[in-house]
Order: C-alpha cells, then structure tokens, then sequence
C-alpha cells in the first residue's frame, strides 16, 4: 500500500495551483483580456472543435458577450472561486464552480480570439483534482492529470516522428519564417530577431534544436512505466518552455501549471503526518 | 490469454481504479477512449486535447501575409500592447484577412462535408450559415475595431486602417511584395 495524500499536502498543492490561476487571471484583467473586456466582439471561430460547437449553436458565446452584466458576472466569478480556492483549498465548493466557470471563459474567449490557443487549457483541467472531497478520488485525479501532462508531451513528440517533420530540415526556419515575420521585420536590431537571423543562416543549427526538442518531448513515454524520473521530466517540461520562447517566441504560462504536477507533491510534510491511503491506488 | 490480458490490465493503474472506484474508473476509459478516437480522426473536442506543436512538415512557402494596423495615424505593434490584447486584436485582424482574401468562404463547409455527409444538406447549410462571418456583419466588426482599440489604449481614435502586406524572404530577410487596404475608418 503507497501513501498517497494528507490534509496538508492537499492544501499545499491546492494553494499552489489556485494562486497560480489568480496569477494567471489577474495578468489576463490587466491585459484587458477578460471576457466583459472584450467589447462585444463580433467576429468569432469555433474551429473544428465540437464542444466550442455545442456552445455556438447553443448561441451561449453571443448571448454572454452582448450583456456586459453576464460577461462582467462570469469574470468576477470565475476570479472570486479561484481566489477563495486558493484561500481555502479545502472547501470543494470554490474549485467546483470555478471548474464550471473557466470551461465558459475558456470557450468564449478562444472562440473570439480567433486563435485556438491550446495552452490555456491548463487553467481549465488542474482545478479538478479540489473539485472532489474524498481524498482517494483527489489522489485518483492528481495520477490521472499526471498521466494527462505525460500524454500532452509524448504525443507532441510522437506527431513530429509520424508525421516526418523532425526529418524536415527546414522545419524549423519555415516556423521562423512564419511566425516571427512581424518581428524581423519592425525590430531587426533586437536581440531575439538578431537570434532568429542566426537561426535562418545556420539551419544545422536551427534543424537540431527541432530534432532535440521531439527526442525530449518523446522521453515523457518513461513516466508512464515509472515515477522515478518525475523530477527530470518536470526539468525537462520547463526547459522545453524556456526552448519555446528563445526558437519561437512563445512563453504557455497557463500550461505550466501542469507541469507542477510532475512534483512529487505527496513526499511533502510526511513528518508526523499520518497520509491518507487507499488501497485502490497501491502502487501509484 | 484473456486471462492473461485481464491480469495485465488489473495491475496497471485503470485496472486499480476500476476494482476499487467503479465509477471513477469507467468514467476514465471512457475519457481514454474518446481521446484516442479524437486523436485518430484528429478531431478536436475540448477538453480532449491534441498537442502538435508544429508537428506537420512545413515547406517552404512563396510569399507570407501580415496585417498592419494603423491607429490615428501610427503604425500600432502587436508588441506595442501588453500581451494577451495583441494577441487577441491580432489573430482577430488575421483571420478578418483571411476570410476577406477567401471572399468569406470559411473552413466549415469541407469539413462538414468531409466529417458530417450523414447529416441532409439543408441540415449542414443551416449549421455552416451559423457559424460561419458574413460579409454583412462587417460594420459591425469595424464599430467592434473601434471600441475595442479605445478601450485598450484608453484615447480617443480618429482613424483607422488595416491593411494586408504579402513578403517574400530574399536573402533571409522579409520584403514587401504588396499592400493591399482592408479597412478604413474615419471616426
């Protein structure tokens, strides 16, 4: 029988993650990016997405952007249940409806940003685990979004080998090409364009980042037979986000949060404590 | 060899979930299996989530397509705006780009014929019309422009342009190819 969580390491985890929610909601108030914000957007994309179907044929994304009452009601909920989580991981109520109330904020903002910008999906899943009292089934969620984080970056890896693009050598350049125009273009003297520029001239260069980034998003396939590398792919994770922002600019603030996941979290506070087991989890 | 395969399956996590959480552990195979039915189809249903990050071969292209926007005057960055608005104003103006350079032909039709040939065609008309821009809401979206542009900069706007400009790299560095003029708003 394995030790999964306490009270305190709940807690722990519970402030951790909901005050990097409120972080990451606080930055996205100052940056006039929540939804009653918006001013009423009118041009919208549901993708291929079906859930962001759902809710445009449900014409939920229009009817709360056009009340400014609605929009600024599911703002300040979905901040208040993150803030009262984080003051009080215990009381499952908070991540309950904050559960609900980012799901709604997720769809609608992605559906008018017109960008389906993946990582924010963290903001939406990491709450889960608080979402439930019975300690074995928070445990049982904590394994299952570990599992989820290992899945998120083996399979990016594992696309990259399927699809042949980690044999591309241009790949990386075209990536360069395409999404850092605006940049070599209105700041060419600054440092970042000066490294794309370095990156476009020597393609060996730019190719071998790519092929080192699919071999360590692919090593995450050992987390699933062992836990014993958890603290390396959690290394490994944030060392690929900071490899993101140098080679292509881009920084997943929201995703990060499930890294943290990889940490080994019920290791914590074990002085004294007596750890809440269950032995449908033995082993985990 | 069921026995076997039974065996295997107790002993890995969904196996211990399901014997001692029935509910729990249904509730995630199921989970598991949509994911990977979506991973196979590459159909993107939230939350089951598909992680490319540039995973499709990219070749090299002629030509690549900014959108420019001017703001009384001045030329306004995507990088002049803290981060999450020019994100937001900036895909909203790429994709204006597009479906104006695609005459508002959209990406459902296809995929509703490609994906959803079992629904009647009136069925998928109705759903391609409702998702889809029309080009009569486009003064709408200019007074949207606007507003929004005055709340993020937080100054009266006179004026606006959004233009589209196609480059080419020569020598690996970007040149202007052409402009085009998309919008032009006088307040």
């Amino acid at each position: 029988m394995t030790a999964l969580f306490t009270e305190k390491q709940r807690q722990l985890l519970g402030r951790v993650i909901f005050g990097w929610f409120v972080v990451a909601l606080l930055w996205r108030w100052s940056d006039s990016a929540m939804i009653s914000q918006l001013e009423q957007p009118v041009l919208g994309n549901v993708y291929k997405d079906l859930t962001f179907w759902l809710f445009e044929l449900a014409r939920i994304p229009a009817f709360v952007t056009g009340q400014y009452a609605v929009a600024l009601l599911l703002d300040l909920v979905v901040t208040t249940a993150a803030l009262l989580a984080f003051l009080q991981p215990s009381k499952v109520v908070y991540a309950r409806i904050y559960c609900l109330a980012i799901l709604f904020y997720f769809v609608i903002f992605t559906t008018y940003a017109n960008y389906h910008y993946r990582p924010i999906i963290g903001l939406l899943v990491a709450g889960l685990p608080f979402a439930f009292r019975s300690m074995p089934r928070f445990g049982t969620f904590v394994q299952v979004l570990r599992y989820y984080v290992l899945f998120l970056y083996a399979s990016a890896g594992l696309y990259k080998v399927m699809r042949g693009s980690w044999l591309n050598v241009d790949q990386m350049t075209m990536i360069i090409e395409k999404t850092q125009l605006d940049l070599l273009l209105t700041q060419p003297d600054n440092w970042h364009s000066l490294f794309y520029t370095w990156l476009l001239n020597n393609e060996w260069a730019s190719w071998s980042l790519f092929v080192l980034a699919t071999v360590l998003e692919v090593s995450f396939i050992i987390g699933f037979f062992t836990k014993r590398w958890d603290l390396g792919l959690f290394c490994t994770a944030i060392s690929l986000h900071i490899g993101f922002y140098f080679t292509m600019g881009f920084f997943a603030f929201e995703l990060i949060v499930l890294d943290l996941l990889l940490l080994p979290w019920n290791r914590m506070y074990t002085k004294g404590q007596l750890p809440i087991t269950s032995p449908a989890l033995s082993g985990l | 060899m069921f026995n076997a395969g039974s065996s295997f399956f107790s002993n890995t996590f969904l196996g211990r979930v399901v014997r001692t959480d029935r509910r729990v552990g249904y509730f995630l195979i199921a989970f598991a299996l949509l994911q990977g039915c979506a991973q196979l189809f590459r159909a993107e249903v939230t939350p089951f989530f598909l992680y490319g990050m540039y995973s499709e071969v990219l070749d090299p292209l002629p030509t690549y397509v900014r959108t420019v926007c001017h703001v009384n005057g001045q030329q306004l960055e995507q990088t002049d705006l803290p981060r999450y608005a020019g994100e937001f104003l900036y895909s909203t103006l790429d994709r204006y780009q597009f479906l104006e350079a695609n005459e508002g032909a959209d990406l459902f039709a296809p995929f509703l014929d490609q994906y959803f040939s079992w629904l009647s065609p009136g069925t998928r008309a109705d759903l391609e019309y409702q998702m889809s821009f029309h080009p009569n809401e486009k003064p709408a979206f200019e007074r949207w422009l606007l507003r929004y542009l005055e709340h993020v900069l937080d100054e009266p706007i006179t004026s606006i342009q959004i233009d589209r400009e196609t480059y080419e790299y020569k020598e690996l560095r970007p040149k202007l190819v052409l402009r085009e003029r998309l919008i032009e708003l006088q307040k």
